[in-house]
């Protein structure tokens, strides 16, 4: 069967009549309708049947086939009957209606159109069917083109057209009622209503003179300074960012409570010799006292000069003068706050204080504010004794 | 087979006879051809309402276009379906968006075309429970029919339901013959599978 096209254009009995006994599937593909259908020629039929005995895949699309076809033949067995004016409505709208009584009247003489739409022939005759007139028809210029694809494809001039079905109504029914039409306009509807809502935007209470441009930026602006000054309030009353906040302004005072000139203002080998000579760190008074006023020369020269660093650049911020100093008392960081006599002592060792500075947040009403408070007094230059 | 040429030239004849003016001749045309056309469309589309609407379509256009046609070189039949067909195919392309959803008309359409109540009871089958059987099957095969792809069914309707021959179909779809064979062996099959399919859903 090498000489058979993909569809198999030559008829089934040629392709029986071929020197090959065996019919592959390809072959008994193009036999399916036939075998189905029973018109085979014998000799074809026992070829094919020999061939599905052996191909199951055969077998079994022969098989299904032919149950379609049985299902189809239970739609033949009731025939259709068309509503009963059918033939009037045809007759009404290609003979004319008031030539059409309504039981179904014998018509005179029909009014056959003279002109022909050229285009509308070429696309339903079949090749081969041509009218000698065909060529002279004229296209009439009212007439629509039949495959326009919406509207009145087809009326004849005379007959009305409902308003459903012209082609401006069915062309915005297609379109503007569409499913997916409607649902965009929707999302876009809610879309811009919400963020209008947002906004504090009411359409209801716009009025012609606030279209105005600066009107328009007036409220614009108006709206930004409240919506901004909402969040920061809501912002500053949030608990955990007081909490960060007061941490983070605990460790900036601590950091700049602990100058590092004062670090080195004992001198190594003093210190270490004190500690190398008690054994236990401890020192002797004298070394003690003049260590009190070196260190607290060294303080007041840090602040002399930062404060004429910041006369001299105003960005930089002056530090407060402290409302405590002198020689370096002994504080107790566990006991209250009394200044300038300050007592303190952090895990049983007292500590070193040269200075207090009023460094603090005053929150009233609040326990962070009074620990804070406790901080900044004890924001000190201290030293261990140790 | 010499009944079916009978046919057609009795139809050419008519077909003569309107060109020439003769309107008795045009309503015995219609009423011998509607029948077939409605019940195309209907196959075709699977609804009364639209198959009504295309069979008055048809009817137009054959009016208008009956001079274009060649009494002695075709079928009017063939040339008939063939222009049905083509306005098959423009109805199911205007209609596509719509066929992927359900109408809300469904179900107000009636199935086989009889409208009154009288019409449905009035039918050929003595037993009535046969006769509903009868119709809940047709219209399972017309609703597994519908879902089959357009050119398969029109195959498949004009082979099986209106009994035309591979070279008429093959005119009328502008195909070759073995492609028409081939598609109404694979509209068959495929009808098959979707009442197997509804057959599982249901059993």
């Amino acid at each position: 069967m090498k000489d058979h096209g993909q569809f198999g254009d030559k008829p089934a009995g040629k392709q029986a009549q071929s020197p090959s006994d065996q019919l592959d599937c390809a072959a008994v593909e193009l036999l399916w309708v036939e075998a189905v259908e029973g018109t085979l020629p014998p000799p074809v039929a026992e070829k094919v049947r020999v061939h599905t005995a052996e191909c199951a895949a055969c077998r079994g699309k022969i098989f299904q086939a032919r149950k379609g076809r049985e299902w189809l033949l239970v739609l033949k067995q009731e025939p259709l009957i068309p509503p009963g004016d059918l033939v009037a409505k045809i007759l009404a709208k290609t003979a004319g209606a008031q030539e059409v009584p309504a039981h179904l009247p014998r018509l005179t003489v029909p009014k056959f159109p003279v002109e022909t739409d050229t285009r509308a022939a070429d696309r339903y005759s079949l090749p081969g069917y041509s009218s000698p007139d065909h060529q002279e028809a004229a296209i009439p210029a009212e007439r629509p083109s039949d495959y326009d694809g919406l509207g009145q494809r087809g009326m004849p001039p005379g007959v009305s057209v409902p308003v459903w079905q012209r082609p401006s109504v069915v062309l915005l029914r297609k379109t503007v009622f569409d499913p997916r039409m409607a649902l965009v306009a929707a999302m876009a509807f809610f879309s811009i209503s919400l963020t209008l809502n947002l906004m504090g935007v009411k359409l209801t209470r716009i009025r012609p003179a606030d279209l105005k441009p600066q009107a328009m930026r007036r409220v614009v602006t108006r709206q930004y300074a409240q919506a901004n000054a909402r969040v920061v309030h809501y912002y500053e009353n949030l608990r955990i960012v007081y909490e960060v906040e007061s941490r983070v302004h605990q460790l900036r005072q601590a950091a700049e409570s602990v100058p590092v000139p004062e670090k080195t203002s004992y001198p190594q080998g003093e210190q270490g010799a004190g500690a190398d000579r008690n054994g236990q760190g401890h020192r002797s008074d004298r070394d003690k006292k003049s260590d009190r006023d070196g260190l607290h020369r060294k303080r007041m020269n840090v602040i002399a000069v930062k404060n004429q660093n910041a006369q001299r650049n105003h960005a930089t911020p002056v530090e407060p003068e402290p409302i405590f100093s002198g020689p370096a008392i002994e504080a107790y960081l566990n006991a209250k706050p009394s200044i300038p006599n300050v007592n303190a002592v952090e895990n049983g060792r007292p500590k070193l204080v040269t200075a207090v500075f009023p460094k603090c947040i005053c929150r009233p009403d609040s326990q962070a504010s009074s620990r804070l408070f406790q901080f900044a007094c004890f924001s000190m230059l201290e030293r261990n004794s140790a | 087979m010499s009944a079916n040429s009978d046919s057609v030239e009795e139809t050419n004849a008519l077909v003569r006879r309107c060109l020439q003016g003769d309107g008795h001749a045009w309503l015995q045309v219609v009423e011998s051809q509607h029948r077939r056309i409605y019940g195309l469309c209907y196959r075709f589309t699977g609804s009364a309402g639209d198959a009504e609407d295309l069979t008055q379509d048809v009817f137009v256009k054959v009016y208008r276009n009956l001079k274009t046609f060649d009494v002695e070189r075709g079928s009017f039949s063939t040339w008939l379906t063939t222009l049905t067909r083509n306005l098959l195919v423009d109805h199911f392309r205007r209609t596509r968006a719509e066929q992927t959803t359900h109408s809300l008309d469904a179900g107000w359409d009636d199935p086989e075309g009889v409208s009154s109540v009288a019409e449905k009871i009035q039918t050929h089958q003595a037993d009535p429970l046969q006769n509903c059987m009868d119709r809940e099957l047709q219209a399972l095969v017309q609703q597994a029919l519908l879902q089959v792809s357009p050119e398969l069914r029109e195959a498949v309707i004009l082979r099986d339901l209106k009994d035309m021959d591979y070279k008429e179909i093959a005119e009328v779809l502008h195909i070759p013959e073995g492609t028409v064979k081939s598609r109404i062996s694979r509209g068959r099959m495929e009808l098959a599978r979707l009442l197997e399919r509804t057959k599982r859903q249901v059993m």
